[in-house]
């Protein structure tokens, strides 16, 4: 029968019509978002960073963000600061200033509100990123939460929060949660000199840094 | 009378080359130890951290006189006990190897004086030791590397910061003067016991290394000594840097201490009263 | 008024007894000959005097109060050496008279120190480290440390060992100007009888940890028989007038001009009468009784 075969090729248009459509609105939106990214072209913050990894114990430290367009970040303490080296520097904008491709992954609810999944796909062989899941809140267009995965295997997840309604027009969060892989660690026991069976075993086996930031003091221009 | 005893007893005891020994023993050995850490101490913080350095980039002074201060006094520690028993040991027995317990025990002070005044000035330069120790390791790491946060590398790093170190560093060496005191006095002990000083030198000291390899010892027959043992509270100024401080712990520790103090100068007020003196 | 009084004194070490029932009275003004054969018990009844060992049993008095009660109030009123005298040898003697000083109560200005020390000749090594002196040095200087608090009973264990012939009269000079001018009380031990001889009025001999006889010095000598020197020319005629004698057995020596006999005091003047009646010219006649002759009669006897 003549039907169901042009059905399905009808079916198939629509579909790759859709998804064509699907994809430029993805495209569409990452560009968006890109757009109010570069519009701070300088901008300041102060950064308050708090770290928690299982065998460390780390006050929160202060620290200070500067960035120049197009992605000259620099980060400076005061004092003692332990930066994450991914993500800190406002990881979605770093992932859009690099070529890339945005393909609509559906929706899905987080933190109450239901968010556009979209994945993105850097298309430079350098980037360290080799996929990221980018979930966007399209009532303020900006990113909530950006699942990375790097070249490497390790994943980093990032979840924004935007208080600060001048910094939001540009993306820029007041608040950044980073959990991310650090692998095995080992402290040598020569080197702690500790011969306490009291004190509790550093743990084994590969693990994880979570990293909360605070920024605040934006000045953007 | 207590402190005209007082005064003879230091006196005696800062009349005494050995005395100075461990000050100057102290006095080369941190200096070389800030130079050191100084000019290679990054890679010993590197090696440690160095799973994290992929993940994060460490801004600060790590290397600085506080961190340093904290690695001296880890280091020292172990050999410290030793110069404490020098002065110990020998304050008590000495007076029997050079015949002078004739010559103070027949003075019209009672017995329980002298000694007790020879306890006091033991511990009066154990105190002074210690506080040699801090101000030389502060000052001279401070002078150098400036200050920081301290690293505390054991089990778990712990990084503490800057503003929150030296209330940590008076108590520690608050305790640390605790527990040489507590080696001071074993050494008091051992020193009334027999006539002469090197026996309580080197007793007190194999019982130190005795009871520390077994506090490390990982075996279940010593879980019900371990407790027990001085050795075992000695670390407890460790328990100051870690984040939150155990406070219950520093106190049980701090107790066990100065009931061995305690234990041992009645001890040997004991012995002292009741010798006959026939040297 | 007695300045010591020890009573029924016992030191046991084990089954071996030091000090076995020691009776003996010091008076005040006394310079006390304390005498025995070594292991007597003399350096342990002084140590027990001086606090320094407990007694095993017994009572010791001091200053008519007792010594277990009223320990600092007396020794605030001794001075002693007891044996040798052992000094801080890495001080100097000023130093350590000071040192000791102190404990005592002294006056430890530099010019009592340095005043004692002239006492005993030692004012121009007072800042030397004591760990350079002689023997005889450090002795001085542990009489120097037993006067620098000015006590009423000064206890002397063996003072003049190790001293000059200069030195030891010295000390004897000074025993007895401490006596005579300064009223103390001397407890003196020594093994250098003459020198007790020449300096106590009062003395015990003591051995095996009992007193053997206590008493006046001159009475003590005076008692019993004596060496009796009798200088003649006639040395050989003496032993046969007295061969029908039962003095004959006492002679112990004869040289060309003296025979010297071991005779009581009451039986000096019946020999004389008969050597006198026998034609025998005599020169002289010396009765002596030396406290070592008087010493070992007594302690080997009792041994």
């Amino acid at each position: 029968m003549k039907f169901p075969a042009t059905l399905t090729t009808l079916a198939l248009f629509c579909v790759a019509g859709l998804s064509v459509r699907a994809q430029d609105d993805a495209q569409r939106v990452m560009e968006a978002m890109k757009v109010r990214m570069q519009g701070a072209k300088v901008y300041d913050a102060d950064m308050r960073i708090k770290v928690d990894v299982s065998f460390m114990k780390v006050p929160e430290s202060k620290a200070h963000v500067h960035f120049e367009a197009p992605d000259k970040t620099t980060i400076d303490a005061p004092g003692f600061a332990m930066i994450p080296k991914q993500g800190a520097d406002l990881s979605a904008a770093k992932l859009l200033s690099q070529p890339y491709v945005a393909v609509s992954a559906g929706r899905e609810m987080f933190q109450g509100v239901m968010m556009r999944k979209i994945t993105v796909i850097p298309s430079s062989e350098s980037s360290e990123i080799a996929v990221a899941v980018v979930y966007v809140d399209t009532t303020t267009m900006t990113p909530r939460k950006v699942v990375s995965t790097t070249r490497k295997g390790g994943t980093i997840t990032a979840e924004l929060v935007y208080n600060d309604a001048a910094a939001r027009v540009y993306c820029l969060p007041s608040y950044v949660k980073l959990r991310f892989d650090i692998g095995s660690f080992q402290i040598p026991k020569t080197m702690s000199g500790d011969f306490e069976n009291s004190t509790k075993e550093a743990p084994k086996g590969p693990q994880q840094a979570t990293v909360e930031i605070w920024y605040s003091a934006y000045r953007i221009r | 009378m207590m402190l005209a005893a007082l005064r003879v007893e230091l006196a005696k005891v800062f009349s005494k080359w050995r005395t100075f020994i461990g000050f100057i023993a102290v006095g080369l050995l941190i200096p070389i130890i800030v130079l050191a850490m100084g000019k290679e101490g990054n890679q010993y913080f590197s090696f440690a951290t160095q799973a994290l350095s992929q993940t994060f980039d460490f801004k600060g002074n790590l290397m600085n006189g506080y961190t340093v201060a904290y690695i001296v006094f880890g280091a020292l520690y172990i050999h410290i006990p030793f110069l404490v028993t020098l002065v110990s040991g020998d304050i008590l027995a000495g007076e029997a190897t050079s015949g002078t317990y004739r010559l103070i025990f027949t003075r019209p002070v009672k017995r329980s004086t002298i000694v007790t005044a020879k306890y006091i000035a033991s511990m009066l330069y154990v105190n002074m030791m210690i506080v040699w120790m801090a101000i030389l390791a502060m000052v001279l790491g401070v002078a150098f590397l400036g200050t920081g946060e301290i690293v505390v590398i054991r089990s778990q790093i712990t990084i503490i910061a800057e503003h929150d170190a030296l209330w940590r560093f008076v108590l520690a060496y608050s305790f640390s003067a605790l527990s040489m005191m507590t080696v001071a006095s074993i050494a008091f002990l051992c020193s009334s016991l027999v006539e002469n000083s090197i026996g309580p030198i080197m007793t007190t000291m194999a019982i130190i290394i005795v009871f520390t390899i077994i506090s490390a010892i990982d075996l279940p027959m010593f879980d019900v000594i371990r407790p027990m043992l001085f050795t075992n509270h000695m670390t407890g100024w460790k328990l100051l840097f870690d984040d939150p401080v155990p406070w219950p712990r520093v106190f049980t520790s701090a107790s066990v201490l100065v009931g061995h103090m305690v234990v041992c100068f009645v001890a040997a007020q004991i012995i002292m009263q009741r010798k006959d003196i026939l040297t | 008024m007695n300045v010591i009084e020890l009573r029924g004194l016992q030191k046991h070490y084990g089954t071996f007894r030091a000090v076995d029932g020691l009776d003996l009275t010091v008076r005040q003004g006394d310079v006390y000959g304390f005498l025995g054969p070594n292991g007597a018990g003399k350096s342990t009844t002084i140590r027990m005097m001086m606090s320094l060992i407990r007694p095993t049993s017994g009572s010791i008095t001091v200053f008519g109060e007792s010594l277990h009660h009223h320990r600092e109030k007396i020794l605030r009123r001794i001075g002693a050496i007891v044996e040798r005298p052992d000094f801080y040898n890495y001080l100097s003697a000023f130093k350590n008279l000071e040192l000791v000083g102190r404990l005592s109560g002294a006056d430890v200005s530099r010019a009592n120190i340095m005043r004692v020390l002239g006492m005993v000749s030692l004012d121009e090594r007072a800042m030397s480290k004591v760990k350079t002196y002689s023997h005889g040095m450090k002795q001085r200087l542990g009489i120097a440390q037993a006067l620098l608090h000015n006590p009423d009973l000064i206890v002397l264990d063996e003072p003049t060992t190790g001293l000059d012939p200069q030195g030891m009269k010295d000390i004897r000079d000074l025993i007895l100007a401490l006596s005579a001018d300064h009223k103390k009380t001397i407890l003196l031990s020594s093994h250098i009888l003459p020198e007790v001889e020449l300096t106590a009025n009062r003395m015990v001999i003591i051995n095996k940890g009992k007193a053997v006889v206590e008493g006046m010095v001159n009475d003590l000598l005076n008692a019993g028989k004596m060496k009796v020197t009798i200088e003649t020319d006639e040395s050989a005629s003496v032993r046969t007038a007295l061969a029908s004698t039962p003095w004959v057995g006492r002679i112990t020596g004869v040289t060309e001009h003296a025979v010297i006999m071991q005779l009581d005091r009451a039986e000096i003047a019946d020999v004389i009468q008969h050597l006198t009646a026998a034609s025998i010219h005599i020169h002289s006649v010396v009765p002596v009784r030396s406290l070592e002759d008087y010493f070992l009669s007594l302690t080997s006897e009792a041994v």
